[in-house]
């Protein structure tokens, strides 16, 4: 078991550093210049470098992403619970919720940054399109799907709606909602930084992704890829992130953690 | 004589799909009583139960119940909240009923006391066996206090060994609590064993076919079980069952 952990970790890390190696050895030896394909070596050096600028960046892109995702959790869920509140709402809201789900992001964003003049708040916007749709549709199902025997059981218990939402359909909904929670983490990232890149062009913006336009204007191709290392690197916290909270919210309960050994 | 409970009369009812669950039920249940609802599948009992639990309604006829302050249903499975811990499962309906805390914690101590779950009031449902998730269940059960107890095939799901355990224990709790117990079952031996009254039903429309009365020594046991008491008894009720079926299949 011990042994079969250490492997887990152990093999990502060495494909991950042969990777790499290789990648070095590749622009040494054909001596790629670096405005077409750094070695990640300048590009490490790149983001010690310009850590200050970058990560002052890189702050902005995130306070937009928590803003969207906190924006996602309460507005996809409160309209999850809506919807669960009576058909007739969900069956009417619902089909406007996939198109703005469906319709790319890159494609409303100009139109957003046209009518919102506060670009951090249409930034939000854009990101929170992104964002609120998993966050809605899971916890819709999760709410929906409930155990009968527990619904019989607050009925003989004469419980009202609320009792019911509280001790039944928002504990089942949690799993699923929690589950829309990790991969609208990851989409309020890309959502703000689809929403800087458009952005970008039009206003001053300081974010990370005009930080990747700005060099790529300036054909500063290593500090690109070191934004590039910064961005991922968040979107590997914020899921990690996220999966931490989920696990401590179900850990006690819910079968996808439970062991084999009980 | 024995005071009445639960009254049926007439009781019809129709399913939306058009299928007709039961036809012209009548009986009466007495305070005190443990009384078995006996028939193969698909022969209204567990409609029957759910009509007398208000848990659905009658389509033709009266279900009339004399005193509505407790009443209690335990299902075919645990139905227990993952969430909630073997204590809060127990809790839950008093916590509903707005019943102070310290109250709950009394009454949930003792209960799970009661059923033999004593040191498991931390767990969570998943750490346990089905049957001590029944004895939780039925624990939740019972902490409301309840007069009548309505039990749907509750073990029905479990071992042997673990049936003929709760089976007893079931017993205890019956004598103890002055409970009045109506339980489905479609085993001839649960029933005879539990109950001091069998409603053999028979399906398709469902209705009650035969009563028995079940003849018991005060305390029923291994000794009961394996008598020829016992045995003559279940041969009379697969008997009644079989002559229901047969009834049935003539249709």
């Amino acid at each position: 078991m011990r042994a079969d952990r250490l492997w887990h970790v152990a093999l990502p890390l060495v494909v991950g550093l042969v990777f790499l190696a290789g990648w070095e050895t590749l622009v040494r030896v054909a001596e790629i210049p670096v405005y077409v394909l750094p070695g990640p070596l300048r590009i490490a050096t790149t983001l010690v470098r310009d850590w200050g600028t970058l990560t002052d960046s890189l702050v902005i892109t995130l306070e937009v992403t928590v803003a969207a995702l906190l924006a996602a959790v309460v507005f996809g869920g409160g309209l999850a619970i809506l919807f669960a509140q009576s058909r007739w709402i969900e069956a009417s809201l619902f089909p406007y919720a996939v198109i703005l789900q469906v319709t790319p992001i890159v494609a409303i964003a100009p139109l957003i940054l046209i009518y919102v003049r506060n670009t951090e708040a249409a930034l939000l916007i854009c990101a929170w399109i992104v964002a609120f749709f998993p966050i809605l549709s899971n916890t819709t199902m999760g709410l929906n799907s409930t155990d009968p025997n527990f619904l019989d059981l607050m009925r003989l218990y004469r419980a009202n709606r609320w009792q019911v939402l509280w001790h039944v359909r928002l504990p089942q909904a949690m799993p699923y909602f929690l589950a829309g929670l990790r991969i609208a983490g990851g989409l309020s990232l890309i959502g703000a930084v689809v929403a800087e890149f458009t952005a970008g062009t039009a206003t001053a913006g300081t974010g990370l992704a005009y930080r990747i336009l700005e060099s790529s204007y300036r054909l500063d191709i290593p500090r690109m890829y070191a934004a590039l290392v910064l961005l991922s690197g968040s979107g590997v916290l914020i899921f990690a992130g996220l999966s931490l909270l989920s696990w401590l919210v179900l850990r006690r309960w819910h079968e996808s953690y439970a062991r084999r050994d009980i | 004589m024995s005071v009445k409970l639960v009254a049926l009369r007439h009781v019809a009812k129709r399913f939306d799909n058009g299928t007709e669950a039961l036809r012209d039920l009548s009986f009466e249940i007495s305070r005190g009583s443990f009384t078995s609802l006996l028939g193969p599948s698909g022969c209204g009992k567990s409609t029957a139960l759910r009509l007398i639990a208000g848990l659905a309604s009658a389509s033709a006829g009266q279900v009339e119940i004399s005193d509505t302050r407790g009443l209690s249903f335990v299902f075919q499975e645990p139905a227990l909240m993952p969430w909630r811990s073997v204590a809060g499962n127990v809790a839950l309906p008093l916590t509903l009923q707005g019943v102070p805390k310290a109250e709950i914690a009394s009454r949930v101590t003792a209960v799970l006391a009661q059923v033999g779950l004593a040191g498991f009031a931390r767990a969570y449902p998943r750490q346990l066996s089905g049957g001590m998730k029944m004895r939780v269940s039925i624990a939740r059960a019972l902490v409301t206090r309840p007069l009548l107890l309505l039990m749907d095939e509750p073990f029905a799901a479990l071992d042997e060994i673990t049936r003929a355990k709760l089976n007893d224990d079931l017993l205890a709790l019956h004598a103890a609590e002055r409970l009045t117990i109506v339980f489905v079952t479609h085993s001839v031996y649960e029933s005879v064993f539990l109950s001091d009254r069998i409603l053999v039903m028979a399906p398709r429309p469902g209705r009650v076919v035969a009563d028995i009365a079940v003849e018991a020594p005060a305390v029923r046991d291994e000794i009961f079980r394996t008598g020829e008491l016992y045995n003559r008894q279940a041969r009379a009720v697969s008997q009644a069952l079989r002559e229901a079926m047969g009834e049935a299949d003539a249709r």
